[in-house]
């Protein structure tokens, strides 16, 4: 059961990963055909900066479910080497109880943000370019909350089936 | 405002918690919501703060120049580029003792200049230059330690990760601080260049001089030789469009790193890397920005914990209590980025100590450009110093050699950690070394 349930935070995961790749090329994109137009054209893309800007938020939080199954997060591994396997059971289970806090309490944090966002049609930027403010929000809450879903998993792997495994990762050298 | 007590007991739990193995954005995101919400008194104004930075903190344009620049390295790495510049910087250096480890240092400074990460430069010479070295009977620790020193250099030679990092947090211009490594590393580079070839001079057995086939593996073909050119040319002029179009102040870094891309992207096309390789540079680009992205919204958090609870003054009357010569307080900051390197990477170190550090080093009148390099040169020591010199271990990581310990590596990083040292004196005595490009544009 807790395995199904895994497999499929992992495909939701992926699904997001590569959602989120697709649209840094876009950035990449879009930011290159900016200059251009800027430089030859003399005709910026109006709203650029702000298309940016969201963007990269988007970006980062659809990555984040992923990086947490695969202990992306940059930590200090002095203590986990230097424990056993069942100090690192413990280990494991306690410091991802933290990361299922945090994440619990920026979706709770934002959630009100969010309904109000959509309750009365939020926009935001400037005069001449507008863009509302709910997609944005609403990923924040998503994702934090596909985080905060994926740190219970591997507490709950850890402490009933004492696997501390990470997801491998699908991308390799 | 919390009171000395506050300060104390969030340092405390902040390094406790870090050296418990928890990821530092879950340290640094709770205990700044529960400062916050110990000092306001409620958790609902925590919790609106907490909202408020996750929204706002990377919301901006300038953000992207994380992702975007990491994308750009992954596309050169996978293009061979290293490798291209090696094998020229190699054969023009046919008369220099000690030439593999020289073009090691001359490779990590080009490719430096289009990559971010000191890791990338790490693994990729590791299997580049390490088996040529063995072939010509380099003593391992001396191969090992220049390759692993000399992965520095990607890390002060901007596009870097660091220097991003440093501007953000201390609010200074990006652009400013890319045009103010580009010198320092090449001082850096002159530095590792001297000290091999003295080395070499004085000891040529470490450096293989005894092995005579040399010959024997460096009859190529016209064709690969034509395909490195064209690698290397690549790659001069990725530099010379991305560093020279922002030193002229044509492109914001920003763009820069978006025009970088594009470029990189056809010249892995051109070079022949698969789609399926691209694939996988793209994926690598999330798996490595994402976590510094919210390290970045953390940290925002932090940074307001830190003014509201009166930290910042406290840690500053404590440092300036112990002496208020300028160069007595950067001594301290320099062991404490020293000791923390120990632990933690480069990134997180910025993010924990800069908030404080910046303010300070300003007070007692150092320049923030110069600030800012002599801190990425203190910290990228630390890469190299044991027990967990993140360079040290991707160089271990990249290699097969059971010879080739840990501790091997380690040995064989001393003198390039001592160098990075000096690098650090001369430019708190010199700081013209870092503000002098910058000064121009």
């Amino acid at each position: 059961m807790l395995y199904t349930v895994d497999r499929l935070a992992s495909f939701v995961s992926q699904i997001l990963k590569y959602v989120a790749s697709v649209l840094l090329i876009l950035v990449a994109i879009l930011i290159t055909v900016d200059v251009v137009m800027r430089f030859i054209l003399n005709m910026p893309i109006i709203g650029i900066a702000e298309i940016v800007a969201n963007g990269i938020v988007v970006i980062a939080f659809l990555q984040l479910g992923y990086a947490v199954r695969i202990g992306g997060m940059l930590r200090s591994e002095l203590l986990p080497t230097r424990l056993g396997p069942r100090g690192r059971v413990v280990l494991e289970a306690v410091v991802s109880s933290l990361g299922l806090l945090l994440f619990a309490l920026i979706a709770w944090a934002s959630w009100e943000p969010m309904m109000r966002a959509i309750a009365v049609h939020e926009f935001e930027g400037h005069a001449a370019f507008q863009v509302p403010t709910w997609p944005l929000k609403s990923v924040i809450v998503v994702c934090s909350i596909l985080a905060a879903f994926n740190y219970l998993l591997i507490v709950l792997r850890a402490v009933l089936h004492g696997d501390v495994s990470v997801e491998r990762e699908a991308a390799s050298h | 405002m919390g009171g000395p007590e506050f300060a104390i007991a969030i340092i405390l739990i902040l390094i406790g918690l870090i050296l418990c193995s928890v990821p530092v954005v879950i340290a640094l995101g709770l205990c700044s919501f529960f400062g916050l919400a110990y000092l306001t008194g409620s958790l609902q104004v925590a919790g609106s703060l907490l909202a408020n930075t996750t929204y706002e903190a990377i919301r901006d344009y300038v953000f992207a120049v994380i992702p975007l620049f990491v994308l750009m390295g992954e596309f050169i790495s996978r293009s061979g580029a290293a490798g291209d510049l090696y094998s020229i910087i190699n054969r023009s250096l046919k008369r220099l003792p000690g030439r593999l480890a020289l073009a090691t240092v001359g490779g990590n400074a080009v490719f430096g200049a289009v990559t971010g990460v000191s890791i990338a430069s790490a693994a990729a010479f590791s299997r580049i230059a390490y088996p040529q070295m063995l072939r010509h009977n380099y003593d391992k620790s001396v191969a090992l330690g220049s390759i692993a020193g000399s992965a520095s250099l990607g890390m002060l030679i901007p596009p870097s990760v660091l220097l991003i990092v440093w501007g953000v947090i201390a609010e200074q211009s990006i652009g400013r601080l890319f045009v103010a490594g580009v010198l320092p590393g090449i001082v850096l580079s002159a530095m590792f260049f001297v000290f091999i070839v003295a080395y070499a001079t004085l000891r040529p057995a470490a450096f293989g001089a005894s092995s005579h086939q040399v010959s024997a593996d460096e009859i190529e073909d016209a064709s690969e030789r034509r395909r490195e050119i064209w690698g290397g040319l690549g790659v001069a002029i990725l530099i010379l469009v991305v560093l020279g179009g922002i030193w002229l102040g044509a492109f914001t870094p920003t763009e820069a790193a978006g025009v970088g891309v594009l470029f990189a992207l056809v010249l892995a096309l051109f070079k022949g890397v698969s789609l399926k390789g691209l694939g996988e540079a793209v994926l690598e680009t999330g798996r490595i920005s994402a976590p510094l992205l919210f390290l970045l919204i953390t940290a925002q958090m932090y940074s307001r914990l830190l003014a509201l609870g009166g930290i910042v003054t406290f840690i500053q009357d404590l440092f300036l209590s112990a002496g208020d010569s300028p160069l007595m307080v950067l001594g301290i900051m320099v062991l404490v980025w020293f000791f923390l390197g120990m632990f933690i990477d480069s990134v997180s170190i910025i993010l924990l100590t800069v908030p404080i550090f910046g303010p300070l080093a300003a007070s007692i009148g150092y320049d923030p450009i110069a600030f800012a390099i002599i801190g990425i040169v203190a910290i990228e020591a630390g890469l190299l110093t044991p027990p967990l010199g993140l360079c040290v271990y991707t160089v271990k990581g990249a290699i097969t050699d059971p010879d080739a310990t840990l501790a091997t590596i380690f040995r064989g990083s001393i003198p390039y950690w001592i160098i990075l040292l000096l690098l650090v004196a001369l430019i708190a005595f010199v700081p013209g070394v870092a503000t002098w490009l910058p000064s121009l544009m």
